[in-house]
């Protein structure tokens, strides 16, 4: 276990990018989400009637902020930070399991701390303005399981995505990295077009998953680029 | 002295256990290593044996493939066949070998973000030996303050990191590429005196590719010439440049003296005639040449270099044992 | 702070090594003092270890130094003395050779260079035949 905490190390060097950004983010999208509720507040009184409350949540617009930013980062750390270890005379397996390890906790600090935000939201009653930032449909409607969970699955989706795709590039170079683009758009298009056909299986499926279905959705997406950076990762170079 | 090639098409099953004894297998050995990119042959079959603890130098043109050999050996880029082993193992993802490695590249990549200090605190865990006062007092002699950030750094701040690492990294085979690339002549100083007191201190092995051949020629203890993706040669400095004498005076008188010499290169400047000959003189005949009143003088390395084609293509083309046309594109 | 030139056809390490004798020689380091250290040549020529090691291995072989284990390298009692005798006998090949060579150029016989080796100030100090001016911790030789 110790080769791989090298790169484990350099990645976690920059803490910034490791640790503190999901964080700060949240923060902010927390701030913006109140401030916009008290703004409506004014002319609907606070707290916020449910009706009202539902309309502005920030959290789509986190989420996929949040998942931009994932994939440049990961992308950019498999790329440079790729070069950096084999300089310093690390393997190429180890770097990946270092830098996985790393992914995996910086989506682990994301998502204890969007449970812990969802924790305080509940106690003070949405902010004390009756907004439901954290307590989405996205997340998990309130479900402390269900939303950690998903910031987990939804953050180690972006991150490997980024790891996947940085790691075509350093193996078989632009090129390639559109076709694997075009390539995953085809086969998510596939996939979606089997599911549309089957669609009494499908309805049956997300019925039954119920809030868990986004989780569920980003965690095979996650594996699958996880194995992808796993394979193509062997075959990079410098 | 010249090491001949073996046949490119010999290829060896990576990770075969290597057969050779204790005193070969020591330090990094190669056997008939090739690497192509696409259809351009980078290295047409090198075989070499890097001692440990030596100082080599790697000199050839750009393009004849010594950052593609130095990046074959270390495996940051794969090798097409061949079989290379350090310390009579094969380091292709091999951590433990590998992580007596430090080979930093001179167009290494660096994450945009990341500062000299967040290089500087996660290097410690890489190597076993790492030296934080020599990297400390290095960065203070080069002038690069830790909380750079590694975009900003210029040519020379680049060279001079790099050399920072791999002398603090203490790794038994430090790979050094055109180090001092940007490098002011008073950087260079400082680069050239630190290298020596690491090895003085704690002998390693180093493969240092250099086009400042002179200014390092004294640093170096065996040179590796390579020439079109081949090892032209590889031989100790003091062997090399005591293998030819030059000699000068005027026209007729040298040409005259060296008449029985093989001659490898002639330069002339007005009636001045000065021709570098293979081999030395005996005692008798630096007397016979004194007589002649022709000088006599021991060569250095970049000017054996030149004279045997391998420096550059330039210099190459005006001798006459080089008639080829010189290849394009591929970077070393 | 320059390596030693390769101003003749001679390998570094014998310059360096006549470089360390000169030293000894002019009394910088006299008998039983210390020279410097492989390591300390090295950075400061800035020339390969190995080949530091080699010059003072030469002046090791010819007893003008000895090893102390653990200590570095130390002037041998004679050393100067083995030094001076070496020299002298080097005199005719490095210094009067060239001279009567040159001489020859430039049209002089070998009395004009007698006679002008006669007339320079520096003569007059060469005729006594000791050389404790250069070496005044020779005495216990």
């Amino acid at each position: 276990m110790n080769y791989p905490m090298r790169s484990f190390r350099l990645y976690m060097s920059h803490r910034t990018y490791a640790i503190y950004v999901a964080p700060v983010m949240f923060l902010a999208v927390l701030a913006l989400t109140v401030i916009a509720g008290l703004i409506t507040g004014m002319v609907t009184g606070l707290p916020l009637p449910p009706e009202a409350a539902t309309t502005f949540s920030g959290m789509g617009m986190l989420v996929s902020v949040l998942i931009g930013f994932f994939i440049s980062s990961s992308a950019l750390a498999v790329n440079r930070t790729f070069a950096t270890v084999l300089a310093f005379g690390g393997t190429r397996r180890d770097f990946w399991m270092g830098s996985a390890m790393g992914f995996g906790v910086t989506a682990l600090i994301a998502a204890v701390f969007a449970t812990a935000l969802l924790g305080i939201e509940e106690l003070t009653n949405g902010w004390f303005i009756g907004v439901p930032v954290f307590g989405t449909p996205l997340l998990g409607n309130g479900d402390y399981l269900i939303t950690f969970v998903a910031v987990l699955a939804y953050s180690l989706a972006a991150l490997f995505t980024g790891a996947a795709f940085g790691t075509i590039f350093r193996a078989f170079g632009a090129t390639a990295v559109t076709m694997a683009i075009i390539g995953a758009v085809l086969i998510v298009a596939g996939i979606v077009a089997v599911l549309v056909w089957q669609r009494e299986f499908t309805i049956q499926a997300a019925i039954d998953l119920g809030h868990w279905l986004p989780s569920v959705l980003a965690a095979a997406f996650a594996l699958v680029c996880l194995l992808v950076s796993y394979v193509t990762n062997k075959k990079a170079t410098v | 002295m010249t090491v001949t090639t073996t046949d490119p098409t010999t290829r060896s099953a990576a990770g075969a256990p290597v057969t050779s004894t204790p005193e070969t297998s020591a330090g990094i050995a190669l056997q008939g290593v090739t690497k192509s990119f696409g259809k351009t042959e980078v290295l047409k079959g090198i075989d070499l044996h890097l001692k440990p603890g030596k100082v080599y130098g790697l000199l050839g043109a750009n393009g004849v493939g010594k950052t593609t050999l130095m990046s074959v050996i270390c495996n940051h880029t794969f090798r097409s066949s061949g079989r290379i082993t350090i310390d009579g193992e094969e380091p292709a993802e091999n951590a433990r070998i590998l992580e007596r490695t430090c080979f930093v590249h001179e167009d290494q990549r660096w994450h945009d973000d990341y500062l000299v200090d967040h290089i500087l605190r996660a290097l410690p865990h890489f190597y076993r030996d790492w030296q934080p006062d020599l990297a400390e007092r290095l960065l203070s002699r080069f002038s690069i303050p830790r909380k750079t950030p590694l975009k900003k750094l210029s040519r020379g701040q680049r060279s001079a990191f790099a050399v920072c690492i791999s002398l603090a990294s203490r790794a038994e085979y430090t790979f050094l590429d055109e180090p001092y690339l940007g490098l002011d002549p008073t950087s260079r100083n400082i680069f050239y005196e630190e290298l020596m007191r690491e090895v003085a201190e704690r002998p390693r092995t180093i493969l240092m590719s250099t086009h400042l051949i002179d200014e390092a020629a004294n640093l170096m203890e065996e040179v590796v010439l390579m020439r079109r993706g081949r090892i032209e040669l590889h031989a100790d400095v003091d062997e090399v440049t005591s293998s030819m004498t030059a000699i000068r005076g005027i026209d007729e008188a040298v040409d005259g003296f060296t008449a029985p010499y093989d001659v490898v290169s002639s330069q002339s400047l007005g009636r001045i005639h000065s021709v570098l000959v293979k081999g030395a003189l005996a005692p008798d005949e630096r007397a016979r040449a004194e007589a002649l009143h022709l000088s006599v003088e021991k060569p250095g390395l970049q000017e054996i270099v030149a004279a045997l084609g391998i420096l550059d293509h330039a210099v190459a083309q005006n001798l006459p044992q080089n008639s080829e046309v010189s290849e394009a594109g591929v970077t070393s | 702070m320059t390596p030693p030139a390769p101003r003749s056809d001679r390998p570094i390490f014998l310059e360096l090594a006549d470089r360390i004798a000169d030293d000894i020689l002019s009394g910088a380091y006299p008998p039983g003092s210390q020279v410097p250290s492989t390591t300390e040549l090295s950075v400061h020529y800035r020339i390969n270890p190995a080949t530091a090691g080699k010059a003072l291995n030469r002046l090791v072989d010819h007893a003008v130094l000895e090893k102390r284990r653990g200590l570095g390298m130390f002037v041998t009692a004679d050393g100067p003395e083995v030094l001076r005798t070496q020299r002298q006998g080097e005199l005719l090949d490095s210094y009067v050779a060239p001279l009567l060579a040159e001489a020859r150029r430039l049209g002089m016989t070998t009395a004009d260079v007698v006679a002008l080796l006669q007339s320079h100030p520096g003569a007059a100090a060469a005729t006594s035949p000791t050389h404790t001016t250069t070496a005044p911790a020779e005495a216990s030789s």
